[in-house]
């Protein structure tokens, strides 16, 4: 079953999430540093075109919720940003 | 505002119960985008933030609670951190020159010191503590 979501689509059948970004609005070295850091416990695709940048993430571990993986992602990239201290 | 979906023109909230989130619309005249980002991180341990939308025309941000957070509550929380960092962005900006002078009066005040001057110790300040009390120390 995939859930369609505007910006984190889960798909819990192959156990992966993928979420797009808006480079208007994410620093696209910001998104690279927070694929790097879940590396530990993900498996991570990054994938850029026109001004989006989508990055799929398969969990390693299946304690990780697949429902909430997205939108933790989401929040760390923003955390990321304002701890490179360029955006705010 | 009801929690149909339905906006009036003073609510930029829009909720969505069945899925549990929300939208809140921001004018970036009024709001600008690092506003915007203060706001959605002071929120981040209560809520997921996902900014989107046009950061000209209308920033969208979606907000779904982390917990059993009230959404309406949530989507006039979010409204109140922009005002909050709104005016301490203003403020900011009218203390700039304020700061700046402060900081070059600190480091003014830094400067070597005039020559003779460090030689005048009559508390005994600039000595050091083992030098004062330690073993071997010099009986004044």
């Amino acid at each position: 079953m995939v859930k369609e979501g505007k910006k984190v689509r889960i798909d819990e059948k192959k156990n992966r999430v993928t979420v797009t970004f808006d480079t208007r609005f994410y620093e696209p070295e910001s998104i690279r540093l927070s694929v790097n850091d879940f590396r530990d416990c993900c498996s991570a695709k990054l994938k850029s075109e026109d001004g989006k940048i989508t990055v799929v993430l398969s969990p390693k571990s299946k304690e990780i919720d697949i429902n909430t993986l997205g939108y933790e992602f989401y929040n760390y990239v923003l955390g990321r940003m304002r701890s490179s201290e360029s955006r705010f | 505002m009801t929690g149909k979906g339905r906006r009036s023109s003073i609510d930029n909230i829009e909720i969505n119960k069945d899925e549990n989130y929300l939208i809140v619309s921001v004018n970036p005249k009024i709001y600008n985008l690092d506003i915007v980002y203060y706001a959605a991180y002071v929120l981040m341990d209560r809520a997921y933030a996902i900014l989107g939308g046009d950061p000209e025309r209308e920033i969208l941000v979606e907000l779904r609670p982390k917990d059993n957070t009230d959404l309406e509550t949530l989507g006039r929380e979010f409204n109140n951190e922009l005002l909050n960092y709104a005016v301490y962005m203003k403020q900011s900006a009218k203390n700039q020159r304020l700061r700046e002078a402060i900081l070059q009066r600190v480091l003014m005040t830094n400067l070597a010191p005039v020559e003779g001057e460090e030689a005048k110790d009559p508390e005994g300040i600039a000595r050091p503590w083992r030098e004062k009390h330690g073993k071997g120390r010099k009986k004044s």
